[in-house]
């Protein structure tokens, strides 16, 4: 209860002070701190590879899919902002923006008979070079400056999606094809239908976690927090912390455009109504519930806030209630982290 | 030895304010210059200016024979150019092994290419080369601490342990700004004797320092500032017995340590 208080307080639960020898005194002759590797990743790996493989095994409701899928895209977006946020510690709202060029890529080009691969593969480029490209004059704004920008650029986007009907749809929307995922191989007799969606969406999702943690654990991730924590003195080291910034900004591109695709294969119709920058501030939720640094915290955070309705529905009317209190009350506990930190 | 470190008419305003003017100065490599003046004369403005944290207003630097007037700071220390901060300038929440591996980083190849590369290949630990880097300032023992729960002194010398690390060449212009604030005699004369042991690393020095003791012990020339011009220049010894000195700044305090 006193680390709630302190937390609402704005007092710090510890402060550490540490006793240290004087300057100039003989040292002691004790080993030396060797540095703490990682936690190991793969007890979480192996939980999520076990959920999403023995589900058709425990149900064969649709529905537990739809939510697995669900939780899957969330725990995606949430991964790429990590990078991010985690990083540099800005905030890309025009994040709903680019996830939304990938899906109406996705229902486009899937419509000119391309394969399915190569529109991830795009949709991820062209959604990383579109977010370089709006934010390379960003790069003189910082903070809070900086996020008030990128949502301008979420709003302008915002207006085209409803504007460019020839490409977009419109306010109505566009039919997304039928994507054929039987090279998914599937553990079972079961039905596919929804399966291999989910299969493909957390395979996606390890993927881009492992990618985001190793980066975050290397150099890049140790100056890009270093940039966050005071670019002058970082950049003073030697680092133009323009460039760590501008290619933190566009990785959050790249999950977004391919985060687009996912989404729109699996909902089967696109209208813009999710890619405005309401998208982003529940990723930024997501991501901050998680642990700012922790790339595991983000899946954890992203799949609890997702399937969190979902069981609240047996409390039916007071379910946004309780599921507000829950939100508060984690984010307050939990200032910082959850899983698996990347600090070493 | 030529010149390593040349301004000529420097200036750096803030709008109305004329906080450095018109500052003519050379340091030929190895030497070891202080910079003095009142509160307010503008000694750390014009290392900033040096630094390249602030572009100069006017006037041209030249380092090593370049001139860099128009360098950002990122460029600078990479020529070379390490400074340190008048505060304790550091990431709070992160590890000593942090802000070590940062300026490790930098002096290797501050790229952003080179960094990311490192995140697919082998993990190694960098425990060796952080040790090595914080062994001259004796903190090799505090890796795994966070920089806001080191005392005041092993701040300020991880300031300098950082600076030093990250600068890639020598020979290397090192700019501390008033680094032995807030230390006792013990501490003073351990930085001091750090910063000496630079020199023989290939180091050119400038302090500002405010602790005139500590500073006429070590330095060789003395610069002197005063409302954001060049009051005098010379020895230790003859900047303690100019009268000009004395009026502006040093008054009887020197003076009166002497006896």
């Amino acid at each position: 209860m006193s680390k709630i208080w302190d937390a609402l307080t704005g007092v710090r639960a510890e402060t550490r002070t540490i006793e240290v020898a004087p300057i100039g005194s003989p040292r002691s002759s004790a080993e030396l701190p060797r540095l703490k590797r990682r936690h190991p990743d793969w007890p979480y790996m192996l939980l999520v590879v076990a959920v999403v493989v023995l589900l058709p095994f425990i149900t064969d409701n649709e529905y537990y899919a739809t939510v697995l899928i669900l939780c899957g895209l969330w725990s995606f977006h949430a991964v790429g902002q990590t990078v991010l946020l985690g990083g540099s510690g800005e905030l890309n709202l025009a994040y709903g923006a680019v996830f939304g060029v990938g899906a109406y890529m996705a229902a486009n080009l899937l419509g000119f008979d391309w394969p399915f691969g190569l529109v991830l593969i795009l949709a991820g480029l062209a959604g990383g070079l579109i977010t370089a490209a709006f934010g390379f004059p960003l790069l003189k704004t910082r903070g809070l400056f900086y996020a008030v920008m990128t949502m301008a650029v979420g709003l302008l986007a915002a207006k085209i999606f409803i504007e460019w009907t020839a490409v977009t749809g419109g306010s109505v929307g566009l039919p997304v094809p039928m994507v054929d995922l039987s090279f998914i191989p599937l553990l079972g007799d079961v039905n596919p239908g929804r399966l291999s969606i989910a299969y493909l969406v957390w395979a996606l999702v390890l993927l881009g976690l492992v990618f985001a943690q190793r980066l975050l654990a290397s150099p890049f991730g140790l100056i890009l927090r270093g940039i966050g924590g005071d670019e002058p003195l970082v950049a003073a080291l030697g680092y133009r912390a323009g460039h760590y910034r501008l290619l933190a900004l566009s990785l959050t591109g790249v999950y977004a455009g391919i985060a687009g695709v996912l989404f729109a294969v699996n909902i089967g119709y696109v209208t813009n109504g999710p890619f405005s920058f309401w998208t982003a501030f529940t990723v930024i939720i997501m991501v901050i519930v998680g642990g700012r640094e922790s790339v595991w915290g983000s899946v954890i955070a992203a799949s609890f806030l997702t399937a969190l309705p979902e069981v609240l529905r047996s409390v039916q009317s007071y379910r946004m209630i309780v599921y507000a209190m829950v939100l508060y009350i984690v984010v307050v506990i939990r200032a910082n982290k959850v899983a698996g930190g990347i600090e070493h | 030895m030529g010149n390593l470190l040349e301004l000529n008419g420097v200036s750096k305003f803030f709008g109305g304010l004329h906080a450095v003017e018109g500052i003519d100065l050379t340091l030929e490599e190895g030497g070891f210059l202080g910079l003095i003046g009142p509160n307010g004369a503008g000694k750390s403005t014009l290392l900033n200016v040096i630094a390249g944290y602030y572009p100069a207003t006017s006037g041209k630097t030249f380092f090593k024979g370049q001139d860099i007037t128009d360098w950002p700071n990122w460029k600078r220390a990479r020529a070379g150019l390490a400074r340190t901060y008048q505060s304790n300038r550091l990431l709070p929440t992160r590890t000593v092994a942090h802000h070590i591996q940062l300026a490790i980083q930098a002096a290797k190849n501050p790229s952003v290419g080179a960094a990311v590369r490192q995140a697919f290949r082998p993990y190694r630990d960098p425990t060796d080369e952080a040790v090595a880097a914080l062994a001259p300032f004796g903190m090799e023992e505090l890796l795994l601490e966070e920089a806001e729960a080191l005392p005041h002194g092993h701040q300020r010398l991880l300031g300098i342990a950082m600076t030093v690390a990250a600068c890639p060449v020598r020979p290397g212009l090192l700019l501390l700004d008033e680094p032995v604030t807030g230390m006792n005699d013990v501490e003073i004369e351990f930085t001091l004797d750090a910063v000496r042991r630079l020199r023989a690393d290939g180091f050119t020095v400038i302090i500002v320092e405010h602790n005139m003791r500590a500073l006429m012990r070590s330095v060789e020339r003395v610069y002197v500032l005063d409302v954001g011009k060049k009051l005098a220049e010379g020895t230790p010894a003859e900047i303690a017995s100019n009268p000009k000195v004395i009026d502006a700044y040093l008054g009887s305090a020197l003076q009166g340590e002497e006896t």
